[in-house]
């Protein structure tokens, strides 16, 4: 009732407002101290702000408002202009569409600090969104992170900035915590074992670049890797704690390897890290008691069998065609569709 | 496809946007939303047949054409509203006066970007006010300088001498008495009987329905009576 009463307190003020006779002495009154408060309003800006404002204003339109064609009152010159005027934006839509695709495309390879990298990311966080339940989110960024270690790698070797390779190693320890905890939900929500064998086999790979990555790294990253083996360390433990059956192999000499890793004086000329820790860290399939010692004091990396340095292809490149081979398939035409630039052609040329 | 033209142009708009662009796109995107589209029905006539409203959509279409003179007349007809609306927010003049400069340079800036037709520009440029005022007092700037600033300078250039007089209450008054209003209250009442904005406009600046615009301003009204005192009305 009250609501109703409102509403309509509400609408006789506004017709009473807008000059019909008020309704009764108490929407005269209100409209009264409206009007009072109309008249109150004395504000105005001074004269001068109005026409030094103007002036600025009419000054930037010079540059701001781009003319344009008026759409109504400029008659199309001749008959044909809109096909040819969508086909004119056709052609440049292809032609941006393919650059687009080539720069994706040569994106894959790119390590931080290069003008592609930032499409690399951002390729990646598109793919990211097509990843719809957690298990296959959590993988992807599994396989990101693992992406993000090669980055790291490969700007070791190449003697890259401390702090790319820094900010990378955090990147690396992010999407490492991000993926596995959207695996490790995936377990305790679903119990899907593979999803911990996967946060599993990514830490032991993860170990294993890690501490070929120890020999190399620059000083001002030590911070970064620290920080990232201790994610992963904590990763291993979290599954092994979860889901203690699920492991494949030795988790616990994993974990120990990888808090090994983490504690290890590294030298600034890093060289004098292979001593004998880190060599029990490289336990991708072998038990530390039969794998000997294979590294020394020595500049050379060990022996152990680490992903390549290069970023990943070998994960990288199917996930990335998966996206570009759709729109090549669009544009060049494929066995199922015609494809963008043989319907032009055909509608340039005048085919049916 | 009109979703999609949308939908593209909040792409562009977020793709074109620098970080202090916030006031804009949060008007790009109550310009899209549904609460904004013209009201069809209830009390206020159409304008369709007001050669004003019909002026002034003209001009917002010759502007977006790129004619320079025809932004020059919609700041014309505009400036003082805006004005206004920011002048009793933040009750100093020459705040007023910058955040105001700011609202235009703005809606300039943006003329082009957006479909805008069929729409009300005062509106719109109303939002981007709005939306400036509530920035400015989120930055520490504003903590700072609203110390020196709560109650508004006298010398307020005024319409006319006369008028001065006959106003009973006085400005100091109305700024302080609608101030202390909540915010939607307060500002519906700047835009209807400060601004002079219609019932339709004023529920697109503030993305509310008509009816709700309605009982904002009885209530906001009401509760003004209260606290002006007697003798000023």
């Amino acid at each position: 009732m009250i609501g109703r009463r409102s509403h309509d307190d509400a609408q006789s003020f506004e017709e009473a407002w807008s000059g019909r006779a008020p309704g009764n002495e108490h929407v005269a009154e209100l409209v009264r101290f409206a009007e009072s408060l109309c008249e109150a309003a004395v504000a105005e800006p001074s004269p001068a702000f109005r026409e030094s404002l103007r002036t600025q204003l009419m000054t930037e339109a010079e540059t701001v408002l781009v003319p344009m064609p008026a759409k109504v009152r400029t008659a199309p010159v001749r008959e044909s202009s809109p096909a040819r005027r969508r086909v004119a934006g056709l052609t440049a839509a292809m032609v941006a569409s393919v650059g687009a695709v080539g720069i994706v495309a040569s994106s894959a390879s790119a390590v931080p600090g290069e003008l592609l990298y930032p499409i690399k990311r951002s390729v990646e966080s598109a793919e990211l969104a097509l990843h719809r339940d957690e298990a296959s989110r959590g993988s992807f960024q599994l396989r990101q992170a693992a992406e993000r270690l090669a980055e790291a790698r490969q700007l070791s070797t190449t003697n890259g900035d401390e702090s790319l390779i820094a900010e990378t190693l955090e990147d690396f320890a992010t999407q490492a915590e991000s993926g596995s905890t959207a695996l490790f939900s995936d377990f305790t929500g679903n119990g899907e074992q593979k999803s911990i064998r996967t946060v599993n086999d990514f830490a032991v790979a993860a170990t294993a670049n890690l501490s070929a990555l120890s020999s190399q790294l620059p000083p001002g990253a030590d911070d970064s890797f620290d920080a990232a083996t201790a994610t992963i360390s904590d990763l291993a433990i979290q599954a092994s704690s979860l889901c203690a059956s699920c492991t494949t192999g030795d988790l616990q000499q994993l974990v120990s390897s990888v808090e090994g890793l983490a504690v290890t004086p590294k030298g600034s000329t890093g060289s004098h890290d292979k001593t004998d820790k880190p060599s029990s860290s490289h336990t991708r399939e072998a038990k530390p008691t039969s794998k000997p010692v294979t590294s020394g004091p020595t500049e050379k990396p060990p022996v152990v069998a680490a992903p390549p340095v290069a970023p990943a292809p070998t994960t990288k490149a199917p996930s990335l065609s998966d996206i570009t081979d759709p729109v090549l398939g669009a544009v060049l035409g494929d066995e199922d569709q015609k494809g963008l630039i043989p319907g032009l052609l055909d509608g340039l040329l005048g085919k049916k | 496809m009109r979703n999609t033209t949308s939908g593209l142009r909040v792409a562009l708009s977020l793709a074109l946007a620098t970080p202090d662009d916030r006031s804009l796109l949060i008007a790009l995107s109550v310009a899209d939303s549904p609460a904004y589209a013209p009201s069809t029905g209830s009390g206020s006539p159409s304008d369709d047949n007001d050669p004003e409203a019909t002026r002034l959509r003209a001009l917002v279409d010759l502007a977006k054409e790129g004619d320079a003179e025809a932004f020059g007349q919609l700041y014309d007809h505009y400036v003082s509203g805006v004005f206004r609306f920011v002048y009793y927010r933040v009750g100093s003049q020459q705040l007023a006066e910058d955040l105001t400069s700011e609202t235009f340079v703005r809606g300039l800036r943006a003329i082009q970007r957006f479909n805008w037709q069929g729409k009300d520009f005062g509106a719109w440029l109303t939002t981007i006010a709005r939306n400036l005022v509530a920035d400015h007092f989120k930055s520490s700037r504003a903590r700072l300088e609203i110390v020196a600033e709560t109650i508004p300078e006298s010398k307020v250039t005024v319409a006319s001498p006369e008028q001065e007089v006959l106003a009973l209450i006085s400005n100091e008054m109305l700024f302080e008495a609608v101030n202390s209003l909540p915010n939607e209250q307060r500002d519906c009442i700047l835009m209807r009987f400060i601004q002079g904005m219609s019932i339709a406009q004023t529920a697109a600046a503030l993305g509310r329905s008509e009816g709700a615009i309605k009982q904002l301003q009885l209530r906001a009204v009401r509760s003004l009576a209260k606290t002006m005192p007697e003798d000023a009305r």
